[in-house]
């Protein structure tokens, strides 16, 4: 089934940049705008949002001191979805941290100014704005990819 | 980051001319935030008419400003985009702070 979405798959962006969050900002601008293109803001908003936690995620904790480090980004767009497949070569995320992402980091008290998050709102994110977040740890890269569905009629 | 600053009787309003308040932005509008506060801003209102996007990174430093006031002051959103609107309603942010309309156009 996968093999079969794939196979019908159009690839509308690639992108292979240094690990810089300067890149992060305008990688992610130019998928905002072909997300813009495809449908309203407010999806535009999500595939930005998503991506851009992913890649900061990537710069941040993947690569961290680590100089020179490069992130390839592909962009597959079939009728009903879009995919974005994030390699890089950083240390990988812990499979566990990824799919155990606090998703209760929003339930804080308003009222509570010392509950409110400053940090740890980036997995939780990346869970919210994408339908599916799979991640494979390979012998040379590590490889996210993260599906956001259309739910609106194609353009 | 470009931002600029100007005084309304108590409030200070600081006008957001980047397009992002992501994390390669977020160390230097903390700084400068800081620098406001730390020289006796209390009322601040954030222009954000310009900000198509914050990510984790901008929020957080949004709510450390918060903190940093402690109780002894307020932060307002103004002018924000539907795209900014929507993630404080995404991470029920919009119960933090004070989020002015957009002001209507003739």
């Amino acid at each position: 089934m996968a093999q079969d979405i794939q196979s019908r798959a159009v690839r509308v962006y690639y992108a292979n940049f240094e690990a810089t969050l300067q890149e992060v900002a305008r990688v992610c601008s130019e998928v905002h705008a072909l997300a813009l293109e495809r449908g309203g803001e407010a999806w535009a908003m999500l595939v930005d949002l998503g991506l851009t936690e992913a890649l900061t995620n990537v710069i941040r904790h993947g690569y961290g001191e680590v100089q020179n480090g490069r992130v390839t980004l592909v962009c597959l767009v079939t009728a009903h979805q879009w995919q974005l497949k994030l390699s890089d070569c950083g240390n990988p995320i812990p499979q566990a941290l990824l799919h155990q992402a606090d998703r209760s980091v929003f339930d804080f008290n308003p009222d509570d100014l010392h509950s409110i998050p400053e940090h740890g709102m980036g997995l939780a994110l990346i869970h919210k704005c994408f339908d599916s977040v799979d991640y494979q740890v390979r012998m040379d890269s590590n490889e996210l990819l993260l599906t956001k569905n259309l739910n609106f009629p194609a353009a | 980051m470009q931002l600029t600053i100007s005084q309304s009787g108590n409030d200070t309003i600081v006008g957001v001319l980047s397009p992002r308040l992501d994390a390669s932005v977020a160390p230097q509008f903390k700084a400068e935030m800081t620098a406001m506060i730390n020289a006796g801003a209390k009322h601040i209102v954030l222009d954000m008419a310009e900000v198509k996007m914050i990510d984790s990174s901008g929020l957080g430093t949004l709510v450390s400003i918060l903190k940093l006031l402690n109780g002894q002051g307020k932060i307002v959103i103004r002018a924000a985009t539907p795209s900014v609107l929507g993630l404080f309603k995404l991470t029920r942010m919009d119960r933090v702070f004070t989020i002015e309309a957009a002001a209507a156009t003739s």
